[in-house]
């Protein structure tokens, strides 16, 4: 299994259990996760991102064959595409993590078209978080909207070019925006968040096609075991499907 | 593992078939669902303050899947304690003659109504639990939405009946912190999402004695609130507990008062 949507690092709000790399490795272990694409939880908050990026490097640097990075930019935030650059060259960065809701930004504004046009020349995949927990839920002072879904699939429709992956959306987000997209080809989306309605992967896959839906925790703010049972219980979808859903899907876009 | 389910929803006006999915993942996990209908097919504007025959419709056709699936569905009685006597009567009725096991309330009233008082002393007669709706959000209440400390209050009015609070409260913390010390309110985990060490932090506060498992089906997928529980770090025991013992003790007193 790959998990194609993790993080590593505390969360201001609660203690997580699986929060930091040797916790979540015997995590995975025990639950028969190969590899786990994370980013650094901490620059959901952090203003200097690039601190974050080389600490997640170092992590990644001691356990590469279980983790793969997705490095976080905010383009909101001055030097953001001098970051970048240490990203690609010295981290060697290949996929980028982006929080347009938690760093305030339009998806389609001025400086992230550029850093699309970055991810375009270079082949980056970009990973949009659109949400990381129930916003009900949220710290009063720190409520954050979901991004919409209308501006994730604008900005798809605008870089036909660029692969996307959509993280943390929950069904009827994930659904609408593949309905709004003009070309899927390059749109993946992971199920973390997708905890409902009844037989919702397999829906899902029906929306989307089996092909563009990926296993993904958000761990370590959710539990893996979500995510997973609803792959591995989901009685509409064939064995051979789950297998894509669970690894190979991942494999073909992560490049591994 | 047997599995009782404390939060599973039809909706009034679907036929039996719209039921089958909740039916096949029952089976593929042996559970048991108990079960309400509160909302109608088509959504009105004010479907949380149903009409006493939107009741009593809901209640017959929670009654028809009892009877249809006995060994996987038990039944709740809805009502609306706005219609004071209709809905004492009602709940009696169901409780007495028709095996409903249960009262769910809504929103239609917030919990520290007196009407409430009355269906809540009629459960506590019949021994059978009254669950009632809370879900506190950062933004606030819902329109007639009861607090978790408007049902924790209920429920110290009430030291006989056993209650139980839905969703946990919304807010696990929130919740676990709020009913620390009401010993007769049970924390039911259905709805939220997945949240790592949210059960934890529930068991921490109230102990594994006081939460139950549900799961909000058909909203909510059964395998993604299952995990609330086994992704736990809680020993075997008490994840039965949660899953089956804990409204297995309250059902059995229920049924011991027929």
């Amino acid at each position: 299994m790959i998990d194609s949507n993790a993080y590593v690092g505390e969360w201001p709000f609660r203690r997580l259990p699986y929060s930091q790399p040797g916790n979540l490795l015997r995590k995975m272990d025990d639950l028969g996760i190969e590899k786990a694409v994370i980013s650094r939880l901490e620059n959901v908050f952090f203003k200097d991102l690039l601190a974050g990026n080389r600490e997640l490097h170092t992590i990644v640097q001691a356990h590469p064959d279980r983790f793969i990075p997705a490095y976080t930019i905010n383009p909101a935030y001055p030097g953001w595409d001098e970051d970048l650059q240490i990203c690609l060259e010295e981290l060697g960065a290949q996929h980028l993590r982006l929080h347009p809701n938690y760093h305030q930004y339009e998806l389609l504004g001025k400086e992230n078209l550029r850093l699309l046009e970055i991810a375009r020349e270079h082949g980056l995949l970009i990973l949009i978080a659109i949400g990381l927990e129930d916003a009900r839920h949220h710290h009063k002072l720190v409520r954050v909207p979901d991004v919409a879904a209308g501006d994730i699939a604008q900005t798809v429709n605008a870089f036909p070019q660029v692969r996307f992956l959509v993280t943390g959306g929950r069904f009827g987000e994930v659904t609408s925006i593949w309905r709004s997209v003009d070309k899927t080809e390059n749109l993946y989306v992971e199920n973390s968040r997708v905890q409902g309605p009844i037989h919702d992967v397999a829906k899902l896959c029906n929306s989307v096609g089996p092909d563009h839906v990926l296993f993904g925790s958000n761990a370590p703010l959710h539990y893996h075991e979500s995510a997973q049972l609803s792959i591995e219980t989901e009685t509409q979808i064939a064995d051979v499907v789950k297998q894509k859903l669970f690894h190979d899907n991942a494999a073909r876009l992560f490049n591994v | 593992m047997p599995i009782i389910d404390v939060h599973v929803h039809t909706d009034v006006g679907k036929s039996l078939g719209d039921f089958a999915e909740q039916i096949e993942i029952a089976e593929q996990f042996d559970a048991v669902l108990v079960t309400y209908a509160i909302r109608p097919v088509r959504d009105g504007s004010r479907y949380s303050f149903p009409t006493h025959e939107f009741c009593e419709r809901s209640n017959d056709e929670t009654h028809t899947l009892m009877q249809r699936y006995p060994d996987r569905v038990r039944g709740f009685c809805y009502v609306n304690p706005y219609h004071a006597d209709a809905a004492a009567t009602e709940l009696e009725k169901r409780l007495d003659t028709q095996g409903f096991v249960g009262l769910k309330l809504w929103h239609a009233l917030p919990c520290d109504d007196p009407r409430v008082d009355r269906l809540v002393d009629i459960c506590a007669h019949f021994r059978v639990p009254a669950l009632q709706h809370t879900w506190l959000k950062s933004g606030g209440l819902g329109y007639s939405e009861s607090s978790p400390e408007m049902v924790a209050e209920l429920a110290r009015r009430h030291p006989n009946a056993t209650i139980i609070a839905a969703h946990a409260g919304g807010d696990y913390e929130y919740g676990a912190k709020v009913f620390r010390s009401t010993p007769n309110v049970l924390l039911d985990i259905a709805g939220n999402e997945c949240n790592a060490a949210g059960v934890h932090i529930l068991v921490e506060h109230v102990g594994a004695e006081r939460v139950i498992f549900g799961t909000d089906m058909p909203g909510r997928s059964f395998p993604s609130q299952l995990a609330k529980v086994l992704g736990t770090s809680l020993v075997a025991a008490d994840k039965e507990k949660i899953l089956y013992e804990n409204m297995a003790r309250v059902l059995a007193e229920g049924t011991t008062t027929h």
